[in-house]
């Protein structure tokens, strides 16, 4: 068995989320992850932390992202918590991807991204604790 | 960001990572540099390791600006995780996309 875990909490704010890019240098230097495991992780950081900065506190809440990054023989597990506004990657809607450059909308794409790039995607909003919980995997080839 | 003018092409060089800090750092810039110029706009792609949502956006944003003033923007270089986003999200249908930077001009001198 070859374990392995990180993991960061940061504020939901803009700054956040240059730590938390930051974080994922932090995670590479530290984990032997393929080319696809990383670049998942980037993603995640970049399109699902950066919807919680906007969508899941409201302006008087603003609480946490928390982070965490686990290896278990070769398989990555990217873990992302918030304690905001329920939101399950999984109910939303397929993006606009119609070829017609001046109708395109872009809306949505980041979700649809990190569904497309991943393995496996899991997410649990805990209604005792508030906690939202959402699980990306990765495996190794 | 790196521009080059060649023949009646505007270059622009991507830095490598088009996260949401890569794409703050030159979206500005990158817009300036597009409306000023108005014609052919080759964006080299080749040393992006990293798009997301935000850079897919910022391009389509100028393809469109500068296709309302009657240029292009065409793209060159995608590694290959690069070109893998593009396939998924069908940007690929968008954007006139070659191998390379010589391809690109090739392709709009004729």
């Amino acid at each position: 068995m070859n374990e392995s875990a990180l993991s960061i909490e940061v504020p939901a704010r803009w700054e956040s989320i240059e730590h938390l890019l930051a974080f994922v240098d932090t995670i590479e230097g530290q984990m032997v992850l393929t080319d696809d495991q990383g670049y998942l992780l980037r993603l995640v950081v970049e399109e699902i932390a950066t919807n919680i900065v906007k969508y899941s506190y409201d302006h008087h809440t603003k609480g946490a992202i928390q982070l965490a990054c686990e290896q278990d023989n070769g398989e990555l597990r990217v873990i992302i918590r918030d304690h905001g506004r329920p939101f399950d990657p999984r109910d939303c809607p397929e993006p606009d991807l119609s070829d017609d450059i001046e109708a395109r909308t872009v809306g949505g794409l980041g979700v649809f991204l990190v569904r497309e790039m991943c393995d496996h995607l899991s997410y649990q909003h805990d209604t005792q604790s508030g906690w939202n919980e959402l699980v990306v995997v990765k495996k190794k080839a | 960001m790196n521009t080059e003018q060649i023949g009646d092409v505007l270059v622009i060089e991507m830095p490598n990572r088009l996260d949401a800090i890569g794409v703050a750092s030159i979206e500005s810039q990158l817009s300036e540099a597009v409306m000023a110029h108005k014609g052919k706009v080759l964006v080299d792609m080749s040393n992006v390791n990293f798009v997301a949502s935000l850079a897919l956006r910022m391009l389509l944003t100028n393809l469109k600006n500068v296709q309302a003033q009657g240029g292009d923007l065409r793209l060159s270089g995608l590694q290959t995780q690069i070109a893998d986003i593009f396939r998924k999200s069908r940007f690929d249908t968008l954007f006139k996309i070659y191998p390379d930077r010589d391809a690109a001009l090739t392709g709009y001198a004729e």
